[in-house]
Parts: structure tokens; sequence; C-alpha cells
């Protein structure tokens, strides 16, 4: 009995985070089946080297107990994700002080509340959606509403997979610029 | 009043197997959609996606989890540097008797040479490594699919079915692949023509050894970055292997691939691999080394690899080989595991693109 995990799995990540600060180092395994697999992700697209993708998630979990002790962390995922994307553009700096990095290569956190996008009704989301540029209304209209996938949008619309993406990202944030701006019709 | 039905918020929660099969490019239209649409909403998400589609991340992802720091003893935790150390040795010793009974490395990827290893990235040394543990792992019945080319024609047929020739292992799937017209009697990149639906942004291309190869400046904006040339370099004295030259020579990206993809040519697979994957370590994003190491790989037998590299050529930005991408990537699959290649097949079929014929005469014969 006394190897059981004693932390409650469904616990949100600042409650595990709050564990952790007050020493409790069983939460950090949670925080690992949660988050590990991620990161390593994210340490890929930077470091594009599975070896140092890996020691920078473990050095990251290593030191997880001292950062948010050190830290105020109001959201845990956001902040994760922070952490280890500067650790990767430190690793990729160290190795070449030279390389300068493209600020498009640093996808920035969306800052807007999506609440807009999900209280809008169908009515005040059509409107919306008719305003968009046309490359961004088609791909909003086949992704969200007919459902179809990345590449079926792709294929559907004759757009390069990675324009169909910055399509939906863009129009996401439009309608939902869009849908402040007006407020709630009902 | 909100909509019933939003269509912004997921109906099904993300589960780590599900990404993972996403990744690998293993799910079904409406089940890539439901993983898009999380994606949508997190940035963490998208990033982590877009580093586990690289090669050999989503294999990495079973030793990252052998660290997982233990719950509820911190003593365990501490072990991790032990068990780490242990498994260094372990692996030495190993890679050290493997060295000395695989005399294809001496002659493949120099990675005793300091000059190229401050250029070669650790992970490629080690792949390669791991490459011909696996290729010499492999049933020697399997080596005809390699070599069967070679020997078939004074002319290479190049992108036949890999059972065009020499004896195959006693398989059920590879004799029904056998028993189909799957041979493709012209390169894909020479006169596929261009019927899938999706229309493609006319790219410069250029033709090595009659290989489609996407022009560098398409790529890099440039003529190509000048790459180290792997290997041994010419000049080093056989006797003293220890003196290495001070300068090592560079190539133009297009004559380095013309000696990868010459070595492919001549059905020379392994030598291409060494060289397509010292590409790949500097630039995992290059479709032509994508493409061409995963072709390799499937013409060798290493068929989840090949899976891998063929995946990520066909889900490239640079979508010039994305057909036969996933052409290959499906008979890669039907070798692998016959019953899990048949959505691939299903989906060429109703591309109606340059494989849809014989994808459709390979699922009628199964």
């Amino acid at each position: 009995m006394f190897l059981r995990n004693k932390t409650a799995p469904n616990l949100t990540d600042e409650e595990l985070v709050a564990r952790l600060r007050a020493g409790d180092r069983s939460s950090l395994g949670v925080l690992w089946d949660r988050y590990a697999h991620l990161l390593f992700g994210v340490a890929m697209k930077y470091l594009k080297d599975v070896e140092a993708g890996k020691d920078a998630v473990m050095g990251l979990f290593a030191e997880l107990p001292a950062l948010i002790g050190k830290h105020e962390v109001k959201r845990f995922r956001p902040w994760l994700h922070a952490v280890m994307r500067n650790r990767c553009l430190m690793v990729l700096r160290k190795a070449d002080p030279l390389v300068r990095m493209d600020p498009a290569l640093i996808e920035q956190e969306d800052q807007g509340g999506e609440a807009a996008l999900h209280e809008a009704s169908l009515q005040e989301l059509e409107a919306a959606i008719a305003q968009l540029p046309e490359g961004q209304e088609a791909c909003i209209r086949l992704f969200y509403l007919e459902r179809n996938s990345y590449q079926q949008v792709a294929e559907r619309t004759g757009y390069p997979l990675e324009q169909v993406r910055s399509h939906l990202q863009n129009g996401r944030r439009n309608l939902r610029i869009s849908l402040e701006r007006h407020g709630p019709q009902h | 009043m909100a909509h019933s039905t939003d269509p912004f918020t997921p109906s099904t929660p993300l589960s780590r197997e599900l990404l993972e099969r996403y990744a690998q490019g293993r799910l079904t239209d409406g089940e890539r959609h439901a993983v898009e649409l999380h994606l949508e909403s997190d940035p963490l998400l998208r990033e982590a996606v877009e580093g586990l589609q690289q090669p050999g991340a989503v294999a990495a992802l079973g030793h990252l989890n052998a660290q997982r720091p233990a719950q509820g003893l911190n003593w365990k935790w501490g072990i991790v540097p032990v068990v780490l150390l242990i498994g260094a040795v372990v692996t030495f010793f190993t890679l050290q008797k493997h060295e000395s009974t695989t005399p294809i490395r001496k002659s493949s990827v120099a990675v005793q040479d300091p000059n190229f290893a401050q250029t070669m990235p650790a992970a490629v040394e080690s792949t390669l490594l791991v490459v011909h543990a696996e290729i010499d792992a492999l049933p020697t019945k399997a080596v005809p699919e390699a070599t069967g080319h070679q020997a078939a024609s004074s002319v290479p047929e190049r992108f036949h079915g890999p059972s065009s020739g020499g004896t195959r292992p006693e398989r059920e799937t590879i004799e029904r692949i056998d028993a189909q017209p799957v041979t493709v009697a012209r390169d894909p990149g020479v006169a596929a023509p261009r019927e899938a639906q999706a229309p493609r942004p006319s790219r410069h291309l250029v033709f090595l050894h009659d290989l489609k190869v996407v022009h560098p400046e398409e790529l890099y904006g440039t003529a190509g970055p000048r790459l180290r040339s792997p290997g041994v370099p010419a000049n080093v004295d056989p006797s003293r292997p220890e003196v290495v030259p001070s300068a090592r020579p560079t190539q133009p990206y297009l004559d380095f691939l013309d000696v990868a993809l010459g070595a492919l040519a001549k059905g020379n697979d392994r030598t291409a691999l060494d060289d397509l994957y010292f590409l790949l370590g500097q630039y995992p994003d290059d479709v032509n080394a994508q493409f061409y190491a995963g072709l390799a790989c499937y013409r060798l037998g290493l068929y989840p690899r090949g899976i891998r590299l063929l995946h990520a050529a066909a889900s490239n930005s640079v979508d010039s080989f994305r057909e036969e991408s996933l052409w290959y990537e499906a008979l890669a699959t039907v070798r692998q595991d016959g019953k899990a290649a048949r959505p691939a097949l299903e989906r060429i079929v109703s591309g109606g693109g340059f494989y849809a014929a014989q994808a459709k005469a390979l699922l009628e014969a199964r």
C-alpha cells in the first residue's frame, strides 16, 4: 500500500502546483503524465533533435519544484509552455549566438478571450463569417461548420496546408474581434 | 441565445494516444478533425504536434517515459541518474560489439572525424547507428528487395514496387502485393500526370539521375546550403586515420543530392540513406531528403522508419512529393500490417491521382 499513488489524478494543474510548492513531490508524476509528451513535442519543434528534446524535458521537470517556488504561476499550462519555449531558444542561441530568431517562429499565445466565439448565436456567427476575407471565410466554413480536416480543407480549396492553418488562425481571431465589437445581439 | 452546437468547442477529450496517432498520420478524417479542433484553441498542442511530427519523435516518447518521476517515492527520482548511467554503460558495450562486427560503419559516415563532428548533430550519429543496426537485424531474405532493382536490368527500374525481383519472405501480405501490378514503369516525378484533386503550386523542379528534386531555391530561397561531404575525406591517409585534414570540403546542395540519389539510382539504398540522414540531421524539413530517405527505408525493409519519413514528406508544406509519399507510405503500411493500410489505400483511390488504379487493384486483391 505504501507504493500506491495518493495524488488524485483529477486535481487541476494549479492544485497540483500548489501541492508541489508545499513539498508534495508526488504531484510531479501527475504533471509529467499530463505534459511530458507535449513539452517533448515543443522541444522537438525548436531543437529538431531527439536527445536534446529529451534532455530539455528532463531538465525542466528536475527544476520545476524550484521554479514554481520562485514564480507566481496563475495559469500553469501557458506558463509551462513559455518556460519550455524559452529554454529551447536559449539552447539554440547557446549553440550559435549569431543565430537570429525569426519572430514568426515563436508562436504567440492567444491573448484574447474566447468567450465571444462560444457564446455567439448561429446568426451572429454567420454574419461575422460572411465579413471575413475570402480565404479565411472558406477555410472557417469548411473546418468549423462542415467539420473537414485540415487536409480536406486544403484539397477542397486548393490552398497549401500551411495557408489553411494560417487562414484558420487569422479567421478565428478576426471572428472573435468582430463578435466582441458588435456585442451580443440577443 | 447561444446555439446548441458550438462549432469551436471539441466534443471529445484529447487523449495522448490519439495525439500520437495524429502525429503519425493514423487517423480517419473525422478523427483528424476532432484533434485539429483542439489544436486550433491550444498553442501548446499546436507546437507539440509540430514537434511530434518530426521523424522519430513519437518513437522516442517511449524512452522518455522511462524517465518519469515516480509518484510518492522521492528516492526513485534520485535513482534516475544511476539507471541512466547503467544504460549508458550497457549501450556503450553493445555498440562497441556492434561496431566490431559491422564493417559498413567504417566506410559510411565518418563519425570519428572531428571536423565532421562539428557539423554533424549528435542525433544523426545515433540515428545512423540505430538504422544500421535495424538493417543488420533484417532477415536476409528481405535483402533482395534492395538489390533486386539493381540486378533486374542495366537500366534501373527505380520506382518499381519493391517486390519486382528476387525472392521474398514467405509472408502473405508480401505475396499478395507481388501479385499486383504495382510496377510503375516510370519515375513518378518524371511522368506522373497531375490528376489529384488538389491543385498544386508550380515549383521549380530539377531531375538528378531522372529523379525529381525540388530546387533548393524553393526550400531555402537560395541555391541552397553548402554541405560538408559525408563519409571519409578522400585525402585521408588510410594508414593514419587519426590524421584528419584541417579543411573539409563542402558541396553545393544539388551536388550533394546528386551523389545521394546516384547511390539510390544504383540500388545502393544503404549508402543513399546515410547521406540523406546526414542532410536531414541539419535540415529536418528538407522534403527531398524526407521522401528519398523514406523510399530507401522502404526498399530496405525498414517499414516503420520509412512510414515516418514518407509521412513527413507527404505532410510537408512543400507538397511536390505528396502523391508519391502517400503511395509508398501505404505500401510500407501494407507490408508492415496489411489491415492498417486499407484506409490509406482507399484515400488514394478516392483521390483519383496517379496511383489510384494501382491502389484500387491492391484493395480488390485483398
